[in-house]
């Protein structure tokens, strides 16, 4: 489903210099895998989650990035969602005066716009967003209120997986979705992933810590360190870097 | 720039001629006061800072009629005319002149005046004559419209009434002739009523026409008022509005401005809260889409009394090469005393030819005021355009979500839900 290929980006710093972050990363996930990123801080791996989603201010230096075997990099942010793409944001945008049930409305309704499906109309799209809303324990008042406006860290992610669970995307990247949430909210997040984990649909969960793979297991854990993959295996890999931090693999990989 | 201090001939032309229409006995003479007072003063220039970035130049350009020629009901867009219907109390004019065909006034009370002014000049014209007695105009196009009015409108509501249904104070434009017309609106609030009054703008596309309209409003002691303003001139159109407001003790009155259309647009609009506890709160949203439009709003609040308050809060958008001017005036006289005041004027700028001024000119001669103020003027948020669009909208349609969004606030004063379903129609949003 993605196949990424010696993906180097660089970005531009405050002094308007280009500063390297993934350098030849290479990242093959098939359908209905659920794959984990773990890695220190600095790694790349928000840099990774962006670029899949497509924002403007990182510089391409090379490689490839197949999504379904088109070039996913060549495909406007709305073109990768339409296809099937979906990034849950660690840093969610507040957007004053867009009111977040029109918006949800309006992203559900382009995405079925893209499927060849009519609109769904305002009576259908209420009995579904409630139904959402009672999954991921959010109070309707969220419905009525501008899109994360004044929302607290956990309210914005909740927001994010509502988004999620109301356009059932094919592909899910989750950016660091456990950071800043309390046990029960975590849970919710497992519930709501694991519920959309099937045969057809891939994920890929960007995460500091081992916590949030206890709610939804990985079938494969990678660690990224200075804009690369340096080392996968299974589960019990996260499981080892939680005990043992990340400066083994470092100093096993850079001797 | 060569600088132009004349009025332009066909204007002048048209202000020496006698209007020949029947009048009260006291009109001529005021018309004549006014327009010598107009023909003493100078186009204003460049060189005037209250108009510095204005180009008056248009007005030369073409000759337009003293009075559009006549044309039948049929043409114009009568469905604008029933679009509030049955909601409303509503009263139509057609290049300046009033149609009671098409107008409403099935709900209008018995005790509620509203009618146009040529009807209040027979009607009511000891009213209408103390109006006039009552004001001093020093701008010129203040006296130009005294001196050449044609029509306009007349609103007076006594003492104790809470009128329930909004007037609807439609002008439409469809002539085929570039034509001017000066409206001159006289609104008159009794105590403790209160009212709410949409002013509604609306041009055939290309017409090219100039409305000059002057609006007086007075409101008696805790009299509240809702005045909501929605100009949308054909694109080729001149704007030019002055609107006077005297509150008295405890009065409370909410402008809301949506100006989208004219190629020239100029809003002033003063109020004098001469009584204390009088509170007047000014916003406007307005949005440039034709190249080389102009929209100003010049506001001015006079603080003349203590505990009086006062906000503006303006914001606009525009989109292509086009130009916006703010001054937002705030004035506090020295017995003023326990003043609150805010204002504040945002702008967002999509094409890099366009250009905003924006000017807070604040006057305090007293203690203890609290008075805030700021401007911006920025660009399409980056980071929530890339939100949107990374759930599967468009980039078109997200500017449009993120504009209607930066305008909410402004939307969000319209109260009357009627009122605001029709604003929303007519400008897109949520």
């Amino acid at each position: 489903m993605l196949d990424i290929n010696n993906l180097c980006v660089s970005i531009q710093d405050e002094k308007q210099q280009a500063k390297t972050i993934l350098r030849g990363l290479n990242l093959q996930i098939k359908p209905g895998e659920v794959h984990a990123i773990m890695g220190p801080n600095g790694s790349g791996k928000s840099t990774l989650a962006n670029v899949l989603a497509g924002r403007e201010d990182y510089q391409l230096n090379d490689g490839t990035v197949q999504f379904d075997g088109a070039d996913l990099l060549s495909l406007a942010p709305e073109e990768r969602a339409q296809r099937g793409l979906f990034l849950a944001f660690q840093y969610p945008t507040e957007i004053p005066g867009v009111n977040n049930m029109y918006f949800l409305r309006t992203a559900l309704n382009s995405l079925r716009k893209y499927n060849n499906m009519p609109p769904l109309d305002a009576a259908d799209f209420l009995q579904l967003v409630k139904s959402k809303m009672k999954e991921v324990g959010f109070d309707q008042a969220f419905l009525h209120r501008a899109v994360n406006e004044g929302f607290s860290g956990g309210e914005k992610k909740r927001n994010e997986v509502l988004q999620m669970l109301m356009l059932a995307p094919r592909f899910i990247v989750l950016d660091e979705t456990d950071s800043g949430l309390d046990i029960d909210a975590l849970q919710m997040v497992g519930r709501a992933v694991n519920s959309l984990r099937n045969q057809e649909r891939s994920i890929l969960v960007v995460t500091h810590y081992q916590r949030l793979l206890d709610y939804i297991q990985p079938d494969v854990v990678h660690v990224m360190a200075q804009g690369k993959i340096i080392k996968s295996g299974d589960k019990s890999l996260a499981l080892e870097l939680e005990a043992k931090g990340y400066s083994w693999i470092e100093n096993e990989i850079t001797p | 720039m060569k600088e132009i201090t004349m009025w332009p001939t066909w204007l002048q032309e048209q202000g020496m001629t006698e209007d020949d229409a029947p009048m009260p006995v006291w009109l001529p003479a005021l018309r004549k006061k006014h327009r010598q007072a107009w023909q003493e003063s100078k186009l204003p220039s460049n060189q005037d800072e209250r108009w510095k970035y204005t180009d008056l130049a248009f007005l030369q350009t073409e000759r337009h009629l003293r009075v559009a020629p006549a044309v039948s009901k049929n043409s114009c867009d009568a469905e604008l005319a029933q679009s509030l219907a049955g909601e409303v109390i509503s009263l139509v004019w057609l290049n300046g002149s009033f149609m009671p065909e098409l107008s409403n006034l099935a709900k209008l009370p018995d005790k509620i005046i509203a009618s146009s002014i040529q009807d209040a000049l027979h009607l009511h014209p000891e009213l209408i004559e103390a109006h006039f007695k009552k004001l001093q105009y020093t701008n010129a196009f203040v006296n130009l419209n005294a001196a050449m009015f044609t029509d306009g409108v007349f609103i007076f509501i006594p003492d104790n009434v809470v009128l329930n249904t909004p007037i609807h104070l439609l002008s439409m434009a469809k002539a085929g002739n570039a034509f001017v017309s000066h409206p001159h609106q006289i609104i008159q609030i009794g105590k403790n009523s209160q009212v709410t009054i949409l002013e509604e703008h609306s041009g055939a596309l290309a017409e090219n026409y100039l409305k000059n309209m002057v609006t007086t409003i007075e409101v008696a002691a805790q009299a509240k008022l809702n005045y909501y303003k929605l100009q949308q001139e054909s694109a080729s159109a001149a704007h030019i509005a002055n609107t006077f407001i005297f509150q008295n003790q405890d009065s409370d009155v909410a402008l809301t401005n949506f100006s989208y259309g004219a190629q020239f647009a100029r809003d002033e609009v003063t109020a004098y809260l001469q009584e204390p506890g009088a509170q007047c709160r000014a916003a406007g949203f307005y949005q440039l889409k034709t190249v080389n439009q102009y929209i100003d709003n010049h506001i001015t609040f006079d603080h003349l009394a203590p505990r009086t308050q006062s906000e503006m809060l303006y914001k606009g958008v525009l989109a292509v090469k086009s130009r916006a001017v703010f001054n937002g005036r705030l004035h506090v006289a020295p017995e003023a005393k326990k003043i609150l005041a805010y204002q504040a004027n945002h702008n967002l700028l999509l094409a890099n030819s366009a250009e905003v001024y924006s000017k807070p000119e604040l006057e305090i001669y007293a203690d203890d005021v609290k008075c805030k103020h700021g401007a911006t003027i920025g660009q399409l948020d980056q980071e929530a355009l890339f939100y949107l669009r990374s759930r599967g909208i468009e980039n078109r349609e997200a500017t449009e979500m993120l504009l209607a969004g930066f305008a909410d606030d402004i939307l969000q004063r319209v109260i009357h839900p009627a009122i605001k379903t029709h604003i929303q129609s007519k400008v897109g949003g949520q």
